[in-house]
């Protein structure tokens, strides 16, 4: 038997083989993984907000008290673009569905002389909250920001955006999340 | 190189860009080193701590172990021990902080796979189409001494008896070569296949 070609046959499959495998990783964005949390119960938190209240103090919210409305966790930062870049459609969708439906930020590794600075000039549309140490975003398997969880009334997460979320698609899956029976 | 590409695409892509002009205020933001109350009680999760709490010495082996075998979210092949990133060193505080309670190596690598799911395990786990990641080299290694074996086998001289057409006959050594040849002869420890003498 020639070994010429079943040597050059055995050199194409391995190559064809690698090649195939490199390319399909550049099929999808590298940032796009899949969290392993949708459909299982949210991770839940009480952290404190970085806005004060009437008394002059910093309130914590409890994300296992909030059940019975949709609640949108999202993580973010000053030094994040895409988190500027999102802010108006996240306050937009906030205030569109505001009553029906509850919004957070979360500060991702900051600083904290920037965040009120930032708010100010970026503008704010729902509470912020301090997640000191980046436990919560740890137990969200937070890779970067900006990062959107989506909770439906059970307190399940739904749904996660990787980047800058869209008016229409923040809005559509949250307002699904509202029509569901608690 | 194509490794090389994906690789620099992802970074550049996950490099974040701290330089966002923005106008400070410090008398407005509170610290955030306020006491965190997040929830983060892995036991619903993996049970209950394996072992005991852990402090000192013992503590740091069992974080610096653990450390080592979560891959850096925000790093190119970097574990969270090796990597100086503020996600990896907020990921080794959590560490630290579950094995303090006494939480085990595989609970601690069960919690962060819950969350961020197997991505940030260094090692994939040995099952399913994962063994490929540990088969595939063995397998090829094996391939390519087979192929090297099979080509060798197939380039060894012929005998001469085998190789020399039916009815040659070797033509007589020329007297002046005998030496030469005898020399030859004694080095490689044989006479020739086909009884030649010098």
């Amino acid at each position: 038997m020639k070994r010429g070609p079943v040597v050059l046959a055995i050199g194409l499959v391995a190559t064809g083989g690698l090649v195939a495998v490199l390319a399909s990783g550049f099929q999808h964005d590298p940032h796009d993984i899949a969290s392993p949390l949708i459909n299982k119960p949210a991770p839940d938190f009480a952290l404190p907000t970085l806005e004060l209240d009437g008394s002059g103090k910093q309130a914590t919210v409890k994300l296992s008290e909030k059940r019975g409305e949709p609640v949108v966790v999202n993580f973010w930062a000053t030094w994040c673009v895409p988190c500027q870049e999102e802010n108006p459609t996240m306050i937009a969708v906030a205030k569109e569905l505001s009553g029906k439906s509850a919004f957070y930020g979360v500060i991702y590794q900051d600083k904290p002389e920037a965040i009120d600075a930032w708010l100010n000039l970026h503008g704010r549309g729902y509470p912020t909250l301090i997640d000191s140490g980046s436990q919560t975003a740890i137990a969200y398997g937070v890779y970067g920001v900006p990062e959107t969880f989506v909770i439906d009334k059970k307190g399940i997460i739904r749904e996660k955006f990787t980047g800058g979320v869209s008016f229409d698609g923040l809005a559509s899956v949250v307002s699904a999340l509202i029509e569901e029976a608690g | 190189m194509l490794v090389a590409l994906a690789l620099g695409l992802q970074t550049a892509l996950a490099d974040p860009s701290p330089d966002l002009p923005v106008e400070t205020s410090p008398a407005a933001a509170p610290p955030l080193d306020a006491a965190s109350g997040a929830s983060t009680d892995p036991t619903p999760i993996v049970g209950p701590p394996a072992g005991p709490p852990l402090t000192g010495e013992a503590l740091a082996a069992a974080t610096q172990t653990i450390a080592s075998l979560l891959r850096c979210p925000v790093c190119q092949g970097l574990s969270v021990a090796d990597s100086p990133s503020e996600s990896a060193v907020a990921i080794k505080h959590e560490v630290q902080r579950l094995a303090a309670k006494g939480y085990s190596k595989d609970q601690c690598l069960l919690y962060f796979e819950a969350s961020y799911g197997e991505f940030i395990l260094l090692e994939p786990k040995p099952e399913g189409l994962n063994y490929l990641v540990w088969a595939a080299p063995a397998g090829l290694v094996l391939v390519g001494l087979a192929t090297v074996a099979w080509m060798r086998l197939g380039n060894r001289p012929k005998k001469a008896e085998d190789a020399a057409p039916k009815g040659w006959v070797a033509p007589p050594i020329p007297e002046h070569l005998a030496p030469y040849v005898a020399l030859v002869y004694a080095s490689v420890g044989a006479p020739p296949a086909d009884g030649r003498t010098a």
